[in-house]
């Protein structure tokens, strides 16, 4: 007898029962598990609970509770994810991306398909691991069309356009859904069509208003995504009312007040802007915000407190090349945007052209390179940054610098004109200079 | 073998090092600010114990204030100029009522630590230490609240306890404390940072608080839960986070580490310790149960090793929390293999019976050889354990079989002596038995036609060195290892066999299979203990403990095995189980059956998740 024949064909038949009997336990356990119920109402703002600093805790420890009390309850395991990213919105912190996933991965060991797909493929997302995020999120697809409104988010921030749309055609609305007119603003804004996407964006905070089960976080965002679409569009007070709003329903959300405090600065409201970026730093200190906060105190005279702000971004820089590469493209655009560095920003910002190949991604590196004197690669990169037209004042700015510095005036004036005509104040200091240099080549 | 040997030393000289230069990213977040508030209630005061941990952003904030020359060198007198300056104004942020007055606290003492974090950076752990009076009373009610850095996200940590005089009660503070002064972080998902920046408690005299309405749910539910999802903490854990590394410290923590290992290896649920035990008690040595325990400790250690090296280095793309499961899978699926293969080996040998004849044959003892003549014709009488009996050589004394179960067939000390069965076919049975030989030489022939003789799982014990011959008719037989006819295998020109009842063979391959998953699947406390080592800027100790806790581990493994290898040897002599040969025969396949449903069973945790 065969003695090794023997005992591989028993450890397979032995594996195979295993699996199959955790198959068909996790098939006996499968339900749906998210109701899609929404109850739109007229006066939902006043019908609904506001903010509570401690509903996600809550949320956390009842859902920890029930992980501990069934070793094979994926429901509870999938909630504790969602509600760990949840807790993200709020902090900013890797530590509850880090637990999110963890959760996550546990509810689909014990239930593979659908239930926590989406939560992971969002953990995933934040990391910016984006193939693999995309790639969870179509696992989800057949199952939950969700899985293709996420991938197909996950496209665009790969700079994977056409893609993107055809998941986002794959996944249609079913009635009124802020999330899908959300996504659909991302190609108007993409192509150029700042009508369409500031009339979608406005369409999707009504709905999300109206929605008295909508999480106070959910209509913050739109809001937040509704402001800054009118200060790229330059209508600045209307974006601060907006922003407010966002904060309104949800007064911890650091990025709206990271954005009130670009709106300050792009004023010229130095104290204003220190303000909020103060309160901002305070949950979650990113380095455009720190930066943003230098330039500040910079403006107001105060050089020590600017080099204390610039020497955080430093150190977050540290940081993050001992563990990975969060903030590249923000670390990239500073150290270009303050000219230092020229060398480190083109190789951050190469880096970053690895990891997604999207419209700023190219604006990224075209900067650098700008930077650093190598003016027809970044030429070539900001072609690729323009080609779909989208009307960023900030793309036009670069576009012509680096004309400019080409000695292509015509289009350098053009570029620099487009820019303001969009957004006269769409940066601090950069509006000045595009006039400064529209001047220098007028007297040319 | 070199090339795993080769592999392994490359492995954890790469580990080595990089832990030793790599510090571990904040556990809780690189801007995280963590709180710790613990209050004890003794009798006459009131102590508090605050602790800021800064994480490498904030902490770049505050040795901004923290060193005044900026030269990147903390001295002594910068840290007690900052404490001064920052103490009071943490304090200030600290609200405390007692029995509903505001309470002013004063710093009786602060501590400063500066540790090394990611990417070069420094990390703060800020202590400060109040105390505030308490006046005689039936119940004195706290009120507490820490607004310090309260937007920024943290463990916000808030014990209450009392002296054995005073009890605690109407507290939502927790009782138990989970970080260990914010030193260890649980990194389970199950486990909740807490997010707590008040709380409010009663002081009572001990015994009192059964009258005092039961804790409230809250306070219940930031008692960590018993559950195997928690991070260990226990002495051995605690080990690592010791104040001051003092060499009385280091013993007492080598000390611990070593019993933790011990007890460990003997803790339920842990199937390594009944692979090993019955493997090495099946038919080892002890230089296999040594060698086992050895193969335990580098696996365990360089698991150990390589998940934190994972944990640390690649958690971007391994998941320690999957692996575990992998890892535990693995370790079931290599004793579930080994105990079937040595079930069916045993089982084969079993029903074979392994009867044959030594005609016209050779074989030659490697070290000696002896003469063994059954054709003379005097009788003698010789003992086999409880029982005796003759062959006297008489003609007579045709076709009989002899059944000597478990017996032991000494020559010990007698003069030279015959051993004869005659001419006649025969057939003797020796189940486990041993020949001892200690001095004389003796001989035992088979001359006889068709004789054959089965020598079961016994052993000729030949302790002197002298030279003997050991003849069957014409044929001689090499002894591998001199002693054993139970072990060894030998060639009759045919093919290779043993004459004993096969227990499965003990060899390098199933040795390190049965170590390597006994010790594949690294111990949760070690792992604490290093990650805790690495984030504590204790490498090198942290290893030593390592180190220590898994020869603890092996240690128990080692003694377990020696133990049963003695009991057995100690069985094999007792006339008692001497007639009990079914014992004896099927011992061996009971045992390699137990390691067979072992590894089935870890192999179902495993994959069903259910550990």
């Amino acid at each position: 007898m065969n003695l090794r024949r023997w005992l591989l064909s028993l450890c397979a038949v032995g594996v195979a029962g295993a699996g199959a009997f955790a198959f068909s336990n996790a098939a006996r356990t499968s339900q749906p598990v998210y109701p899609h119920n929404r109850d739109i109402h007229a006066d939902a703002s006043a019908l609904r609970a506001p903010y509570d600093p401690q509903l996600v805790q809550k949320n956390l420890k009842f859902w920890a509770a029930q992980t501990k009390l069934d070793s094979i309850d994926a429901v509870s395991r999938a909630q504790l994810a969602h509600w760990y990213l949840e807790s993200y919105r709020e902090t900013g912190d890797g530590a509850d991306i880090t637990r999110a996933e963890q959760a996550a991965r546990a509810s689909l060991k014990i239930r593979p398909t659908d239930g926590a797909l989406l939560q992971l493929s969002r953990t995933l997302l934040n990391q910016h691991r984006f193939t693999e995020a995309r790639h969870i999120a179509l696992r989800a697809a057949p199952v939950n069309p969700g899985g293709y409104r996420l991938a197909a988010d996950i496209s665009y921030e790969l700079g994977d356009y056409a893609q993107s749309e055809k998941y986002a055609k794959q996944a249609p609305p079913e009635g009124d859904d802020p999330s899908f007119y959300a996504l659909m603003s991302r190609y108007s804004e993409l192509k150029g069509q700042s009508k369409s996407q500031l009339d979608l964006l406005t369409k999707a905070t009504a709905q999300a208003d109206s929605n008295i089960d909508a999480e106070v976080q959910s209509i913050a965002w739109f809001h937040e995504r509704r402001g800054r679409a009118l200060f790229m569009d330059g209508q600045l007070d209307e974006a601060a009312r907006e922003y407010e709003r966002a904060l309104q329903v949800f007064p911890r959300d650091y990025r709206t007040m990271a954005a009130l405090a670009r709106l300050e600065a792009a004023r010229h409201n130095w104290k204003s802007a220190i303000e909020w970026g103060d309160k901002a730093a305070a949950i979650v200190p990113t380095p455009d915000t720190l930066a943003l906060l230098g330039d500040a105190y910079k403006a107001l005279g105060e050089p020590q407190k600017a080099a204390a702000q610039f020497a955080l971004v430093e150190k977050i820089g540290d940081l993050s090349e001992a563990q990975g590469a969060l903030y590249d493209r923000q670390r990239a655009i500073y150290y270009a945007d303050h000219d230092l560095k020229p060398a480190k920003a083109v190789a951050l910002a190469r880096g970053e052209m690895k990891v997604r190949q999207d419209i700023y991604a190219y604006d990224t590196l075209a900067w650098t390179l700008f930077k650093a004197g190598k003016l027809d690669d970044a030429a070539a990169n900001m072609q690729q940054a323009l080609k779909w037209n989208t009307r960023d004042a900030m793309l036009w700015f670069h576009a012509g610098m680096i004309a400019a510095a080409r000695h292509q005036n015509d289009d350098a004036r053009r570029d620099l004109e487009l820019a303001l005509r969009i957004n006269p104040q769409f940066h601090p200091t950069q509006p000045q200079i595009a006039r400064d240099t529209l001047k220098r080549l007028g007297e040319n | 073998m070199k090339l795993f040997r080769l592999w392994f030393l490359v492995c954890f000289t790469v580990a080595f090092f990089a832990l030793s230069r790599s510090a571990r990213a904040h556990p809780m977040g690189n801007f995280s600010i963590n709180h710790y508030a613990r209050f004890e209630a003794k009798t006459g005061e009131l102590r508090l114990r605050y602790i800021l941990d800064f994480a490498e952003i904030p902490a770049a904030d505050e040795m901004a204030k923290l060193d005044a020359n900026k030269n990147d060198v903390i001295s002594a007198a910068e840290k007690s100029a900052y404490l001064k300056s920052v103490a009071p104004q943490f304090l200030n942020d600290l609200s405390l009522e007692i029995d509903g007055k505001k309470v002013e606290l004063s710093a009786r003492k602060t501590d400063l630590e500066v540790i090394p974090g990611a990417g070069g950076l420094p990390t703060l752990l800020l202590k400060i230490d109040t105390a505030t009076p308490l006046s005689e009373g039936a119940e004195t009610s706290v009120v507490y609240q820490d607004s310090n850095f309260a937007d920024r996200t943290g463990w916000k940590e808030i014990l209450a306890v009392a002296d054995k005089s005073l009890a605690i009660a109407n507290s939502d503070a927790a009782t138990k404390d989970q970080s260990r002064e914010l030193t260890i972080f649980p990194i389970d998902a199950g486990v909740v940072p807490p997010r707590q920046d008040n709380a409010h408690f009663s002081i009572v005299a001990a015994g009192a608080q059964g009258a005092l309405p039961a804790p409230t749910e809250s306070a219940n539910a930031q008692t960590p839960a018993s559950s195997s999802s928690t991070t260990p903490q226990n002495r051995f854990t605690q080990s690592i986070a010791e104040k001051t590394l003092t060499p009385t410290v280091i013993i007492w923590g080598l000390l611990i580490a070593l019993a933790f290992g011990a007890v460990h290896a003997l803790a339920p649920g842990h199937g390594k310790t009944m692979v090993a035990a019955y493997l090495v008690g099946s038919r080892g040595t002890p230089r296999h149960a040594v060698t086992l325990g050895f193969i335990v400790t580098l696996t365990h250690t360089f698991g150990v090793f390589a998940l934190g090296f994972a944990l640390l280095f690649a958690s971007r793309y391994i998941v320690p929390e999957r692996l575990f499961p992998v890892l535990s899978a693995l370790s079931g699926l290599i004793i579930f293999g080994v105990g079937l293969w040595l079930f069916m080996s045993r089982y084969q040998g079993l029903q074979n019976g392994h009867a044959h004849s030594h005609d016209d044959h050779a074989h030659e003892h490697d070290a000696h050889s002896h003469d063994h003549s059954h054709d003379d014709e005097h009788a003698h009488a010789h003992t086999h354990g409880a029982h005796s009996h003759t062959h006297d050589g008489d003609e007579n004394d045709e076709a009989h079989t002899y059944v000597h179960g478990a017996h032991s067939h000494s020559h010990e000390g007698e003069d030279e002596h015959d051993h004869a069965h005659g001419d006649e076919q025969h057939e003797h049975w020796h189940g486990a038995h041993s020949h001892a030989n200690d001095d004389e030489e003796h001989t035992h022939s088979h001359n006889g036609d068709e004789r054959a003789h089965v020598h079961s799982a016994h052993t000729h014990a030949h302790n002197d060195a002298e030279e003997h011959t050991h003849s069957h008719d014409e044929h001689t037989h090499a002894h591998d290892d001199a002693n054993s006819h139970g072990a060894h295998v030998h060639s009759h020109g045919g093919k290779a066999h043993s004459h004993a009842v096969p227990d499965g063979p003990i060899t390098t391959k199933t040795l390190v299979a049965l170590g390597v998953s006994g010790g594949i699947v690294p111990c949760p406390e070690a792992l604490v203990v290093l990650l805790a080592a690495v984030k504590l800027h204790r490498i090198g100790y942290g290893m030593i403990l390592i180190v220590a806790f898994s020869i603890g581990l092996a240690a128990a493994l080692i003694a377990i095995g020696l133990l049963v290898v003695s009991a057995r040897n100690r069985m094999t002599r007792l006339s008692a189980l001497n007639e009990d040969s079914f014992l004896v025969r099927y011992l061996p396949l009971a045992s390699a059956a137990i390691i067979t449903l072992i590894g089935a069973a870890l192999t179902l945790q495993a994959t069903l998740g259910r550990m």
